[in-house]
């Protein structure tokens, strides 16, 4: 398929607009500021796990030399004296250094009225258990419950009926590497925040919400996230240090939350377990499915579980199908997205099964994916039956195929042995998936053009490890026909000086703030082109009119004659002298038509990937070798081809984490999180990388959703867990219970009976 | 649990001894997290706190033993106990800073003097940032990112765990990749230290810089300081490392991005 020509989008040679900035040291993280005049603040956490407190004694604490102030859960209205898992907020400390901070924190004594809690989420379920609390009335809630058809009267009338189990999916910390941090300050009755927020205009929000004040003397910002993974969303560290410096009269506050307490008091990845009914043909034709998956939201009342199912959902032409998510309130920690709306939880739980299925049926469970696949430009089966775009799933696959050598690779579970003894196993897996979102019409983006004919772009929004300003800057070149090195970043992450472009998250910040780039761009070109034709160079020409324009490399060309042009820098001389500007409001209607839907139907743009692993395992020790790593991701267009490349590689490492290394461990009897594997020495390190054998592919379709049909990039790429997986299965012919935890060579020997 | 998983359990332990990494310093804090045990159910808490013991440094008078907090204070009671002519015949005069010996007061103060502006101030310590010297007041229990950022305003070096773990904060401590963190500031007296800031004139890149530039060997660029010192160390000794050298120099260093490929081979083959 011919896709039309891009100058600036997916040029290779084009570099993140903050590299310099990156590499130099200079890269202004939250609390890369103020130093020597500031305050530091420290958060004390809850040691039960469910109950209220009943008294908070400060005195000692107060009383500790370098001690300027306590807050409580009195003071910030995001925190509470119902606990609800160990590990919660119940105070803070300011005072003149973090260590003296972090010290006074034990002198606070909080005295608590301990309660019944459930930290296992089968035990909630269970009938009679004790209410956790954090829902009124119950321990789960139905989140999803979707029916297509018959699909127990399909199943009952399959040739084959298969039910398949799987155990609770890995859980694993956000772990970011910076930690949650900010400062801030007040001058009268105005608050001044620095935060690392993916959505900076959503924390401004949230703190405004929270703290009953104007919006316009709230003041946020975000220059540089140090990872995110989708944990960098809420008010919590902005909202505590800007009460903090309310404490002391306005001094900074520079909150800065140590690795422990940035694990107990943010998210980690929810973990689900799954139920699922097949109804098929003995060829693998998938009649019917059932599907049943129940996550443990922890203390989180609305953790976003409820479309774990997606992938299933939209992949496979099922015809009766049903669906059903339960989401577990627990007595235990946050839960959340994981760089990632929907996966890899979910679909380690359906490309299992679809693999069960298979191995049940004797086949090769690739010729069951691209027996049931959806065709590229099907609409979903499901109201509103919209066309996801996507439409390179197929094609991914294939590539995936033949990459890696899969006819001559693959054989059936548990009988290929290598050479040096070891088993060999290779797995493909992929999926259509959702959060491609253009994400509505509120976002929005600036672009100034400068006298000199250059241009700079205003995002209100954070510098992500996708660039995400970065791609709003190719997005305005190519929109205004500029040279790349002509349209710069000027402000970024500013409440006060941008518009809310979204929340800097791959696919979805490139659906929004993309798509308002091109509105604003689309402004000022129009700007720019009726003052084009008042210029020496093409005011000569008789009748030009603005339509007869379009530019290119930075010049305004007159399209009958492109002999005749002038550069931007022409356009803009003269009178008046001064800058011009554009805004845009993202668009979330489809720019063309495409499967039978039409142009400006409200679209949802997809992100789709699929992904590949081969692995050695020693029967010996349970050790696995990841001997090879394949991604593909369906970009629709790619942007900003390094950054996409990047993030493509990166989540391939993270998924080699999260499947071999990644896991808390908690003692239930108290809910305490014990150990994790960021603190204890068990985090993923170069000598854990696989190098030269990770490989990585965009894809580009002809989707109409996002700016200029691009998906964007980021969470897609994170099915290589589920590919890791169903790859040790393939050379072990052995389910592993992964218990909440990653597939270490301990469970790998117990599903081999060796341990 | 079994015997694979111990050793990888330990693995990042040894990689910190074999990584040329220093960790020097006793840290403030207590830790509080288990080993995770490859993901089994664990059932019981260690607790394990550390305690600051490391005292500010003293002025020794070599007659008697008795310990000074300051140049002063020992030079008077020198002068006023000990004849100038007696003779030292086992202990030296010695700067508590770096632990030079002297036969005479006067040589040690004409020592500190050329190399510690401010000798003799309890918790003040001089030493050389990016090849300038500086004096700074620090507690004994303030660790070497913290006297860097909030007292040096070098922000370029990244507290990403603040307990040895990640190798964000990693500097060069007299030419030797050291976790700040987990360095006191007390203890860099007299010595040089090497930030990302020396690495570049402020608007030319370092050879180093411009191939992490060039391969864009970062993500969200957090951890790229603490990678790109130890890449300065690794290079000086070894101007064209393999693939695996690299490893296993920057193995006391994580990417919570997933960008270790990348950095990786950046590093390899030198600049």
């Amino acid at each position: 398929m011919a896709l039309p020509e891009l100058k600036v989008m997916g040029n290779a040679a084009n570099h993140d607009k903050t590299a310099y900035t990156i590499v130099t040291g200079n890269a202004d993280f939250a609390s890369d500021r103020l130093a020597g005049r500031k305050l530091y603040g420290a958060v004390k956490t809850s040691t039960i796990m469910r109950g209220v407190i009943t008294s908070i004694d400060a005195s000692k604490a107060l009383a500790e030399p370098g001690v300027r102030a306590v807050v409580t859960y009195e003071d910030v209205p995001t925190w509470s004296d119902a606990i609800f898992a160990w590990g919660q907020e119940v105070a803070g400390v300011v005072a003149d250094d973090p260590f003296i901070a972090e010290r006074a924190l034990d002198l606070i004594d909080v005295e608590y009225e301990e309660r019944p809690g459930v930290f296992d989420p089968d035990e909630a379920m269970a009938s009679g258990a004790p209410l956790t609390g954090i829902r009124p009335d119950s321990n789960t809630r139905l989140a999803t419950d979707l029916t297509r058809g018959d699909p127990d009267g399909a199943i009952a009338a399959a040739p084959v009926q298969l039910e398949t189990t799987f155990d609770y999916s890995t859980t694993y910390q956000h772990a970011t590497l910076e930690p949650h941090q900010s400062i801030a300050w007040w001058v009268g009755d105005q608050v001044y925040i620095w935060a690392p927020s993916q959505h900076v205009f959503g924390m401004k929000n949230g703190i405004v919400n929270a703290l009953g004040m104007p919006a316009n003397k709230v003041h946020v910002y975000t220059h540089f996230t140090g990872c995110g993974h989708g944990d960098k969303t809420g008010t919590n560290t902005g909202e505590v240090s800007a009460i903090m410096s309310k404490k002391v009269n306005g001094a900074p506050v520079n909150l800065i939350k140590t690795r422990k307490t940035n694990i107990l008091t943010h998210s980690r990845q929810f973990s689900i377990k799954s139920q699922i009914k097949w109804g098929a043909t003995q060829d693998g034709k998938i009649l019917a499915v059932d599907a049943k998956f129940f996550g443990n939201g922890g203390r989180n009342a609305n953790a976003p579980i409820g479309n774990c199912h997606f992938g299933l959902r939209t992949t496979y032409n099922i015809p009766d199908a049903r669906f059903q998510v339960t989401i577990i309130s627990t007595n235990s920690p946050l839960t959340g997205y994981w760089r990632c709306v929907n996966d890899p939880p979910g679909a380690v739980n359906y490309d299992s099964a679809l693999y069960k299925l298979a191995a049940h049926l004797d086949m090769d469970p690739y010729e069951v994916i691209m027996n049931n696949l959806q065709p590229n430009d099907a609409p979903d089966l499901d109201p509103p039956n919209r066309v996801w775009g996507g439409i390179a799933v197929k094609e991914m696959f294939e590539w995936l195929h033949q990459e890696t050598g899969y006819a001559s690779k693959w054989h059936k579970p548990g009988t290929k042995t290598l050479p040096d003894g070891r088993m060999h196993g290779i797995a493909i897996t992929g999926h259509r998936d959702s959060h491609g979102a253009v994400n509505g019409a509120s976002r929005g983006m600036m672009v100034t053009m400068t006298p000199d004919g250059t241009c700079f772009v205003n995002v209100g929004g954070a510098r992500g490890c996708e660039g995400g300003p970065t791609v709003c800057c190719h997005i305005v070149a190519e929109t205004l026909g500029m040279n790349y090195e002509d349209v710069n970043l000027g402000e970024w992450g500013d409440t006060d000086t941008s518009i809310d472009s979204g929340i800097q998250a791959g696919s979805g910040f490139t659906g929004g703030a993309g798509s308002a780039s091109v509105g604003a761009a689309t402004e000022m070109r129009e700007k720019l082109f009726a003052r084009a034709i008042t210029k020496a160079g093409l005011r000569e020409i008789e009748g030009i009119k603005v339509e007869d324009l379009y530019a290119e490399n930075s010049e305004v060309i007159y399209r009958p004659d492109p002999t005749k042009r002038i550069t931007y820098r022409q356009v803009m001389a003269g009178t008046p002298p001064t800058a011009a500007s554009g805004n845009g409001w993202a668009s979330t209607l489809r720019s063309k038509s495409v499967g039978g839907v039409p142009q400006g139907s409200v679209c949802n743009s997809n992100g789709n990937a699929c992904t590949a692993a081969e692995v050695a395992v020693d029967p010996d020790t349970g050790a696995v070798e990841v001997l090879g790593l394949w991604n593909a991701v369906d970009t629709g267009r790619t942007v900003f081809k390094r950054g996409t490349i990047k993030e493509m590689s990166t989540g391939c490492e993270l998924q080699i984490w999260q499947a071999l290394f990644a896991g808390d461990v908690y003692d239930k009897a108290t809910g305490a999180l014990i150990g994790s594997e960021y603190t204890d020495s068990m985090y993923f390190t170069p000598k854990d990388i696989i190098g030269e054998n990770l490989h990585v592919k965009d894809f580009e379709s002809d989707d109409a959703a996002g700016p200029f049909g691009a998906h964007g990039i980021g969470e897609p790429c994170v099915t290589n867990y589920s590919s890791i997986i169903c790859a040790i299965f393939n050379a072990t012919g052995k389910w592993v219970d992964l218990d909440k935890g990653p597939c270490t060579p301990n469970k790998i020997l117990k599903s081999l009976g060796k341990a | 649990m079994s015997e694979k998983e111990e050793t990888k359990q330990i693995s990042r332990r040894q990689f910190l001894r074999n990584a040329g990494i220093v960790v020097g310093g006793t840290a403030v804090g207590s830790s509080f997290l288990l080993s995770a045990c490859g993901g089994e159910e664990v059932t019981k808490t260690v607790t394990k706190t550390v305690n600051v013991t490391t005292a500010t440094p003293k002025f020794v008078c070599p007659y008697d033993s008795q310990e000074f907090d300051t140049f002063a204070a020992l030079q008077a009671h020198v002068e006023a106990n000990h004849s100038a002519g007696d003779p030292i015949t086992v202990n030296k005069f010695v700067s508590p800073y770096d632990g030079a010996e002297f036969d005479t007061l006067e040589q040690l103060k004409a020592h500190l003097d050329a190399n510690f502006m401010s000798q003799g101030e309890p918790g003040v310590v001089s030493f050389l940032v990016n090849g300038k010297p500086v004096t700074v007041k620090v507690e004994d229990y303030w660790t070497l990112d913290f006297v860097l950022r909030d007292r040096l305003a070098l922000y370029g070096t990244k507290v990403g765990c603040g307990v040895g773990q990640c190798g964000a904060c990693t500097v060069l401590v007299d030419g030797v990749p050291t976790f700040a963190c987990l360095t006191l500031g007390i203890e860099i007296a007299g010595k040089s230290i090497e930030t990302i800031e020396s690495l570049s004139d402020g608007t030319n890149l370092s050879p180093l810089q411009q191939k992490f530039y060039d391969n864009e060997a970062f993500q969200c660029g957090f951890c790229t300081s603490g990678f790109m010192m130890a890449a300065k160390a690794l290079l000086a000794e070894n101007p064209n490392p393999t693939v695996d050298e690299v490893r296993e120099a920057v193995a006391g260093h994580i990417c919570t991005c997933g960008n270790l490929k990348n950095t990786v081979a950046t590093i390899a083959g030198g600049v």
